[in-house]
Order: C-alpha cells, then structure tokens, then sequence
C-alpha cells in the first residue's frame, strides 16, 4: 500500500523535472526572439521617422554639408521667407476652406450607404464593398487624367465644386467602410430594446446607433479631413489656377526655391495631420480602425 | 388582479419560416391576465422565435397575436403594450442607470419629477438604487439584469417578456434571481411569457409551462401536471428524470426489452389494463416510483438485480440497479435502503405511450400516503446520465 502511494509521488517529480528543463531551454528562445523583434521594430522606427527628422533638420538649417550629420548652421531664414511668400495664407485659408466641406459632402453621402451595408440585406453587398477599393487600386494620376477629360466636358475644370469632387474621390472608401465596421460593432438588441420601449426607428438610430458608432465615425472623418488637406495632383489638375492649395503651393514652392524652403513648408503641412492624428489617437489605438477590417 | 376571464396574451395559430425551415408551426397559446407562461424547450424549438414574434420584432407569417384583448399582429414593436428583458440584458452602454431606465418614460414626454419618482421607485423595487449613475457597464451580471429588468417593467407593460434572462448568471445568482422575478411579476400582476430551455428554472417560477420541441407546443399544462402525466414521449424524456423502456404488459409486472426482463408492479399499477397483453408500448417509470428492496440471499426470485451505481443527494439517494440483458432502472430511495447485496425493484407507477403519445396512466401509488415524497434533482440528475 505504501508502496503504492510513493511511487506516484516520484513520478510526478521527475516529470515536474523533465517539464523544467524544456521551459529553460524555451525561455532563451523566448528572449531570442524578443531581441529580433526589438530589432526589428528600432529599424522600422528609423525607416519611418529617419526621414521625418532629416526633413525636420533641414526646416532648420543655415548650411549643411556632406558629412556632417547635423548642419554647421542654424538658421529660421526659410521660415521667415516661406511666411513672406505672396499667396501663402491664401493657400492655407483655401485648404481649410476645402477640407470641412469635402469632409461634411463624404459624410452625407457615405454615411446612409455604411448604415446600409451594415444594417439592411442588399444583394451583392460585399461585391459593392470592395468595388470601393477600385478607387484606390490605379494609380491616381492616370484616374486624374481621365477624369479631367470628363470635367472638361462638364465645365468643371478649374470650378470650386470640381476641386471639392476630385477631393471627394479619395475620401470613399474609408468613410464607407469605417462607418460600415462601427454600425455593425452596435448589437441589434441594443436596437431592438430601443424600439421595444417605444422608439421609432429613426429615434433609435439617433440615440442609440449613432452615439455608439460615434468614434469610429469620428475617425473616418477626420481621415477624409486630411485627405482632403493633402491632396496635391488631383486638386493641381483640376484646381489651377484658380484654387492653389497648400499642397499645390508646395509644388511652386519646390521648383522656385532651394530643399531649404521645401523642408519648412513639408513640416507646415504636417501640422494639421498631427495634431488631428493626437485629437483621435484613443479611437484609433482603441480598435475602431481595426475594426475597419473586420467586415 | 383584474378580472379572472380577461386574456393577457391570445396567440392563434402563430406560424413562422426562417430561412426555408418552418421554425413555429402554427402554435395556439393563451395566458391569463397576471399569469406567468414559460417556453420551455431544446434549442431550435421556436421558443425564441415565438417571443420574438410576440415582441413584434418578427412578423409572423401567420395566424394573430392579441394581448389584452388588443389584437397587435401588425404593429411594429415600439406601439406594442410590450415590454422585453433580452438575453444580453443590451442595456446600452452610452447611458447612465437611470437614463437606460427613463428612456422609455423620457419618449412617452413624461414630466421630469414623474419620471424621476418612477425610476427611483423601480430602482427600489430591485435593490439597485445605490447604482443609479453607474454606467451599466460597470456593473456585475445580476445587476445589469435587475436592471433590465427595472427598464422593462418601469413602462408598466401588459406584457413582460423574458428571453433566457437568467442564461448568463452563474448557477447560484440564477435561483435567487428567478426568486426575485418570480416576487415582483406577482407584486405586479404583470402577464409575463418566460422563455428558457432550464426545466429547473420553468418548473419553479412558472404558472404554465409550454413545452416546445421542433415548432410545436407539445403540451400546455402546470408544472405539476406537467410533471406527473406527460402528454407526449417528449415531454416524458424531456422534464425531470424518466425511466423509458419498450416493453409489454405481463401479469403481475412489464416485461422490458428485447432480453423479456420481468419487472412487477405493485396491485393495482396496471388494474385497468388486461392482465396478458401483446402489445409493445414505450414504458415511462418516474425513478420516485421505482421502490428497491434488499431480498436476503437465500430467497431465490426470478427478478433479482443489483445497484451497480449510486449516488448519494443527502436526503436520498439516486441508485442505478441493473438486471440481465443490460435492463437498468434508475430509482430515488431512502438513504436508508441497504444497497450491498441482491435487489428487487417494484413499479409503483407507470405511463404506458404508444406511436408517442400518452395511453394509460396508472392510479396514484399507495406509497403517496406514507407521505414520502422524494423532490425532483432534475438538473444533477441530467449532467450524470449524460
């Protein structure tokens, strides 16, 4: 009997044994790989932001020549004279003229069709949605080009309605399928216990499907918002010269003067994004762009 | 309590289809004003599908639905006298406590000091009042369900639906929220339709049981009813714990299986049936009415069996005796019952069904007045034949 009893007991050691060993082994596996991953996401980090910061170092340099790896110079030169540019402000108004009604324009016609890829039975429904994607799959200039034909012939060339459609175009797709992803992320019941206690439908999509699809709303628009500020060849073919934004200007900016010039003008435009960006960093980080990829 | 004749809920001949199958099979069911009706049945029985239909939140495909003498068959669920607990409880989670619960007050344009004193008194009524700004969300699985529970029945509905409200609590929390239902739909006299697939939870809280299998209503009837005389082989198999044999008649006893294992009854178990009898029924024996009894060994009989499983429940015990030809008959007795050596097992009462649905019923057993009824461990039982 007690025999019987032991036995098992050492087993059960050498098996806690023989279980520790690989977890050892495993452990210096584990620790391999977290040093490749470090070392992978330190290069991605140079990769991203390496050019960022060169741009950032010529925004501020007064001379800076090969080998240096920081200007011999400092200098706010350029920055004075990118301010003391004639159309400047003018272009920066127009650009933020622009992008609240090109991101207003997206939602109102976005916003019905995500609610309905979301929420009604249509046929065809994911062939439609990822025909949106089409937009996005040429390269935009060759999309451009056809398309100022079309404005040529609709008198749209050159028109503030023209600049706001082509701005339009490359705000489709996120403002369709976000939305789409926010909608569905709203449970039914949390409809049906809406209308069960006597709310209409359109009571319910208004104070309980919208408020909880809200945030991913938010991010799609505020991505339209800044589609709509960079948008550079589409608002240059079809804008100019009549409509010069800010993106636009860089071009001008770029051929008339030295990288000096177009390095502050570069970081100017990444203002607004960053700042947006920061504005909806919770939504983002908290899955609501994620969930753009779960439809 | 309003007048005893006034239905709560009239369903005629409900029929639904959901993709291609015939989910609800034109199903009649009524409830009295103040009653408390349970669904009961598998899943994919329809029961859902009924509530839902009763909810207005699917169209029937047939047949009419009144409640409170109202017929609401084409009304859309918000102009329904209607109010529903749903399974997720989808308090919504934008909204404070009492906002989720006010909603409804708020959109029938109530005054503010009214609805105040409304949600605060049904807040009272289930003990949440300390919680009335939390978020929902931050609550545990009993309160958000006392909480949908205090939105539905704020509205004063005619009708309360209950669709599995007690599914996502753990076993504990379910009896004493079932308990708590229970109290405040008879405090209200509120028609009440519960749906569930936990016999446990329809046989203690319910007045009416409906049990559902495939579409169909298979029987209507109170749970004590329900329990004793099972209309149908289903509702036999399905509520509490049943012995099922097929078998014949023989005299003094049934005669179970392909291997003829005799099994007697006690006088007047089967005193309406003839006593030699060739046909082959479906034998149903509630373990309750099985009494074993040790034999000492030198009597020799030609029916002895042996326990060859027990299982103690405190007050009695399950015991599983086993005879030839792998016949077993499932039995509760008395702690006391010496289970070591040879047994006899008697019938004290039994259902015979044929083609499914109930034939005979024998007379209630003697042993009923010696007082000793032996309550029903439907769940514990279930989880260890399964």
């Amino acid at each position: 009997m007690s025999v019987g009893v032991v036995a098992p007991v050492q087993s059960a050691q050498e098996t806690a044994e023989q279980r520790a060993r690989p977890a050892s082994r495993r452990a210096v596996r584990i620790n391999g790989a977290r040093v490749v991953s470090s070392v992978a996401v330190v290069l991605l980090f140079v990769f991203i932001f390496g050019p960022l910061l060169w741009l950032v170092l010529w925004a501020f340099a007064g001379a800076w020549r090969y080998p240096a790896l920081l200007p011999q110079q400092w200098s706010l030169s350029w920055w004075l004279k990118v301010f003391d540019y004639p159309s400047l402000l003018h272009s920066v108004a127009l650009s933020f003229i622009f992008a609240p009604i090109v991101t207003a324009l997206s939602a109102v016609i976005c916003l019905p069709a995500a609610y309905a890829f979301s929420r009604l039975r249509i046929p065809g429904r994911r062939a439609l949605m990822i025909s949106l994607f089409s937009v996005n799959a040429f390269p935009m200039i060759g999309l451009y080009i056809t398309i100022a034909t079309l404005f040529y012939a609709l008198n749209l060339m050159g028109t503030f309605f023209g600049v706001v459609l082509i701005q339009l175009l490359g705000t489709i797709v996120f403002m369709t399928w976000i939305p789409t992803a926010a909608f569905s992320a709203v449970p039914r019941s949390f409809e049906d216990a809406a209308r069960d206690v006597g709310a209409s439908r359109l009571r319910t999509f208004f104070s309980v499907t919208l408020p909880l699809a809200a945030p991913g709303i938010f991010v799609a628009m505020v991505l339209a918002f800044l589609v709509s500020l960079d948008t550079a060849q589409g608002t240059f073919l079809v804008g100019i010269p009549n409509y010069v934004t800010m993106p636009v200007q860089m071009y001008s900016l770029v051929s008339d003067y030295p990288p000096e010039a177009a390095a502050v003008f570069a970081v100017l435009l990444a203002i607004p994004s960053v700042i947006l960006m920061l504005l909806v960093r919770k939504h983002v980080m908290g899955g609501a762009l994620a969930h753009g990829f779960q439809v | 309590m309003g007048g005893e004749t006034t239905a709560g809920l009239e369903i005629t001949d409900l029929s639904k289809q959901l993709g291609g199958n015939t989910v609800v099979k034109g199903i009649s069911l009524s409830a009295r004003q103040g009653e408390l009706v349970c669904l009961l049945g598998p899943s994919g029985c329809g029961k859902t599908t009924t509530l839902r239909m009763i909810g207005g939140f699917l169209k029937p495909d047939g047949g009419r639905i009144a409640i409170a003498g109202r017929d609401v068959t084409d009304l859309p669920p918000e102009r329904r006298p209607t109010a529903m607990v749903f399974q997720n409880y989808a308090l919504w989670p934008h909204m404070s406590v009492y906002k989720n619960i006010a909603y409804g007050l708020r959109l029938r344009k109530m005054h503010k000091r009214d609805i105040d004193e409304r949600v605060d008194a049904v807040l009272k009524m289930v003990n949440l009042a300390h919680l009335r700004n939390r978020s929902p969300v931050a609550l545990s699985g009993g309160e958000q369900q006392r909480v949908a529970l205090a939105r539905a029945v704020v509205l004063e509905p005619s009708l309360l639906l209950l669709d599995e409200p007690l599914s996502n609590l753990d076993a504990k929390l379910r009896v004493g929220v079932r308990e708590e239902i229970r109290e405040i739909q008879q405090r209200l006299q509120i028609t009440t339709v519960f749906v569930t697939h936990d016999q446990d939870e329809a046989l203690s809280i319910a007045d009416r049981i409906a049990v559902m299998s495939s579409g169909n209503i298979e029987q209507c009837a109170d749970p004590d009813e329900l329990y004793r005389r099972p209309e149908c082989r289903f509702v036999a198999s399905f509520i509490g714990t049943m012995n099922l044999f097929e078998g014949r008649v023989a005299s003094g006893g049934v005669v179970i299986g392909p291997g003829e294992v005799f099994v007697p009854c006690e006088d007047g178990v089967l005193s309406d049936l003839p006593a030699e009898d060739c046909t082959r029924w479906e034998i149903a024996v509630r373990p309750e009415d099985v009494r074993v009894s040790a034999v000492g060994a030198t009597d020799v009989l030609p029916h002895l069996g042996s326990v060859v499983r027990q299982v103690p429940h405190g007050h009695f015990k399950e015991v599983l005796v086993g005879f030839d030809h792998e016949v077993s008959i499932r039995s509760f007795v008395g702690p006391e019952v010496d289970c070591s050596g040879p047994v006899v097992a008697t019938i004290r009462r039994l259902l015979l069904y044929r083609d499914g649905a109930l034939a005979y019923e024998s007379r209630s057993p003697q042993a009923d007045a010696d007082g000793r009824r032996i309550p029903l461990p439907a769940r514990s039982v279930a989880e260890m034949t399964g």
